[in-house]
């Protein structure tokens, strides 16, 4: 009786260690797999975010690029002169005196706009009196309306375009030197 | 019995192990002691990596910090041609063609081969980049089409100071301009990183990790305003048009400092396409090309001769219509009888006789002297490649019709960045201050080295510098050759010049080739900048009065405005050209 209690006073003890040992190993499962489930998800996070980053990068490059291109002074002028605006010839300052009165200074005159671009408009109809049926029309008969194409072309006369001067040369043989010897004036 | 197999595992246990680690052992053995050179050097070899760390280029900006030149990053498109299926290659070019601005026969050509790598498009932008990643064919994304990261060099001004700025060749070397010049500075210094790798190629943190870092170039600050520039392009560009001329130039110095304020030539090329550079042209024709001022010439001897006390501004002289010097005759531009000119008019009506006159009172050396000291035949020093220092010939040389010529400036070459500095020398008070470009450079840690100014070179007193302003004045007055070049309001000094060119086929000066020329200052009575022209060959015979004059007139009232330069309100020394 006493070595058949032993027995399973051994075996008692066992079943608990073995259970012990096999929560361990399942306890260790699971933690390495929710290690590496977190590793796997930061790294695709961080993929993410390494790609989100490289898309801002790039989206500001471009937002620079865009910002000299526009603040370039021939963009500036284009757009100044769309709007009307035309350089002033005549410099001239307001000084507002202690006592409040304004003092002109230089000569101001006003500035000549350059001629306000014209539109010609030319249109080019083109009717179409027929149109060729793709399919039987039952009930209301089709209506065949003439496309317009209208055609507007901007004539535009750039201010800048100037008649060359005339030629105002110095009239007369001795406008130049006319010695072997060179002359400056 | 129990024990017995018991003890027959354990020994066959023992037995095992020790067999395993017998062979293990050997292994280490072979390993250390037998290959192990070998596999230390092969695993050196594949394990440790090296990168180039690149230095971004530094910037290029004007006196408000615009950037003129920049790096920014790009994108470089490239194919894997293998991985494009042949029935759509045609597809695939019709697509990335425009989008790389390269034709569709050369993309059809690069993703024909049976290479594994094939450059489409260079240095786009990332917005192009974008688009052509989201290219699909079928509805799926193009295989075989992948973008890799670059640099650009980018000059968002275009034209506008690119013979300043200059270029960079496509190995990013400066090759031009002020890119050459501060190339070192603008380059940075390449870094590098090396490291070891894992069996899977990826960065092995526990092993030798070296890191070099790169330094960025730095930023080169210009002493230009960008918007003056491009206005006196645009100027100078309408004016050449115009007049039906070759070409032109323009300088603009500041007066207290010698600084460049702008510097332009017609012809300029586009630095982002070096393809619009001519074949032969000059870069920089400012610095470059050489010029006879004409009567421009003409402030050394009224400088001389006032600060000698030969002349003062009503001086008379009697002058004839021509003059026989030197072994030649030379004639004013317009007959006259013998006219008593004041010296105020011999400059307003610019006498080529009266000048001579003058100049005869001031003598050969001292002449010379003073075509030196306003910085003739000598480079300025200012920061850019390939600077001319003009033609001076030395006074061993001269012939005896040399001192009849360059007086009247001819026989004497110029660029206009030197004649300009001849004119900041009358306006700042008597003292040539050589023009400089470059106002400072911030290295990448931030350390600011501006641009020291250079000595001044006293070439007057004051006092002369203030009577010649005076006797400049009344050229763009009435009665003077420059009137067209005065603004309202304003006080304005200047000098007209037209020179004959040398004609190759003749040998001798030409009677319908001129170079005209102005240079003046503004306002005369509290001068601020100095403005140089010269206008190559215009048609119709004009002169320096009539088209280099009115564009300092466009340029001046330009600059007076954005420069905020309200008139004094002072009136103008009027001077009698003539005495009865």
């Amino acid at each position: 009786m006493k070595p058949t209690t032993a027995v399973a006073r051994t075996a008692k003890r066992r079943l608990p260690l073995a259970v012990l040992l096999g929560l361990m190993f399942l306890g260790g499962l699971c933690a390495l797999l929710a290690l590496n489930t977190a590793s796997a998800a930061m790294e695709v996070q961080q993929r993410g975010l390494t790609a989100a980053n490289a898309s801002t990068s790039d989206t500001e490059q471009q937002l620079l690029r865009d910002l000299a291109a526009k603040q370039a002074p021939s963009a500036l002028a284009a757009a100044a002169s769309a709007l009307g605006l035309v350089p002033n010839q005549n410099p001239a300052f307001l000084r507002v005196n202690q006592n409040g009165s304004v003092t002109v200074l230089g000569s101001p005159v006003p500035a000549s706009a350059p001629p306000t671009p014209t539109a010609t408009p030319k249109p080019t109809v083109t009717p179409k009196p027929t149109v060729t049926p793709t399919a039987t029309v039952t009930g209301r008969p089709s209506v065949a309306a003439p496309v317009v194409t209208v055609t507007v072309t901007k004539s535009v006369t750039a201010s800048t375009t100037k008649s060359a001067p005339p030629a105002s040369a110095p009239a007369g043989p001795n406008s130049h030197p006319t010695s072997t010897a060179p002359g400056g004036h | 019995m129990r024990l017995g197999r018991s003890l027959r595992r354990l020994r066959t246990s023992i037995a095992i192990v020790a067999v395993l680690l017998a062979v293990v052992f050997g292994r280490l053995v072979w390993l250390q002691a037998v290959g192990g050179a070998g596999y230390t050097l092969s695993a050196s070899q594949h394990s440790l990596s090296d990168v180039t760390l690149h230095a971004a280029r530094g910037s290029i900006v004007d006196r408000n910090g615009v950037p003129l030149a920049y790096t920014a990053d790009a994108k470089d498109i490239v194919a894997d041609p293998t991985m494009i299926d042949p029935a759509a290659r045609q597809d695939y070019a019709t697509m990335i063609a425009p989008l790389v601005k390269r034709p569709v026969g050369t993309i059809l050509k690069l993703i024909s081969t049976t290479s594994r790598y094939a450059l489409l498009g260079t240095a786009v932008s990332p917005a192009t980049a974008g688009q052509v990643e989201k290219l699909t064919l079928n509805g799926k994304a193009l295989p075989g089409i992948f973008s890799q990261a670059t640099s650009q060099r980018l000059y968002p001004g275009g034209t506008t100071g690119a013979n300043i700025v200059g270029l960079v060749q496509s190995n990013g070397v400066g090759a031009a301009g002020i890119e050459q010049s501060f190339d070192s500075v603008l380059k940075g210094t390449d870094g590098s990183l090396s490291y070891t790798l894992d069996a899977n190629g990826n960065i092995n943190p526990a092993g030798l990790i070296k890191r070099k870092n790169a330094v960025d170039g730095g930023t080169v600050q210009l002493t230009i305003d960008q918007d003056l520039q491009y206005t006196v392009q645009k100027l100078l560009d309408d004016a050449v048009k115009q007049s039906g001329a070759r070409d032109g130039q323009v300088a603009i110095l500041d007066v207290k400092t010698g600084q460049v304020r702008a510097l332009a030539s017609t012809g300029t090329f586009d630095p982002q396409n070096p393809a619009s550079i001519s074949s032969g042209a000059s870069l920089d024709p400012n610095v470059q090309q050489v010029f006879e001022p004409g009567s421009a010439n003409k402030i050394v001897t009224m400088s001389a001769a006032t600060q000698a006390g030969l002349i003062n501004p009503r001086t008379v002289l009697t002058v004839p219509d021509s003059i026989d010097a030197g072994g030649v005759t030379v004639h004013d531009a317009w007959w006259h009888p013998v006219q008593k000119f004041t010296a105020t008019g011999v400059l307003a009506e610019s006498s080529n006789v009266g000048t001579l006159l003058i100049a005869q009172r001031v003598g050969e050396h001292n002449f010379n002297d003073y075509l030196k000291k306003f910085g003739l035949g000598q480079q300025t020093g200012i920061e850019l490649p390939g600077e001319s220092g003009g033609i001076l010939p030395d006074i061993s040389t001269w012939s005896p019709s040399t001192f009849s010529n360059l007086p009247i400036g001819q026989g004497v070459a110029m660029t206009s960045l030197q004649l300009a500095s001849m004119y900041q020398t009358i306006a700042n008070d008597g003292q040539r201050i050589p023009p400089r470009i470059v106002a400072s450079v911030t290295k990448a840690d931030g350390t600011v080295t501006t641009t020291p100014q250079p000595a001044a070179v006293d070439v007057v007193s004051a006092k002369t510098a203030q009577t010649v302003r005076t006797m400049l004045e009344s050229v763009t007055l009435p009665g003077g050759t420059g009137k067209k070049a005065a603004i309202d309001g304003y006080r304005i000094a200047g000098k007209t010049g037209t020179a004959q060119q040398p004609d190759p086929k003749t040998g001798v000066y030409s009677n319908s080739v001129y170079w005209d020329t102005f240079a003046g200052m503004a306002p005369a009575d509290d001068p601020q900048f100095v403005v140089s022209i010269m206008i190559d060959n215009p048609a119709h015979g004009l002169e320096g009065g009539d088209v280099a004059a009115p564009l300092f007139h466009h340029i001046a009232s330009y600059e007076l405005a954005a420069a905020k330069i309200p008139p004094s309100g002072s009136q103008s020394k009027l001077v009698p050209l003539t005495v009865p």
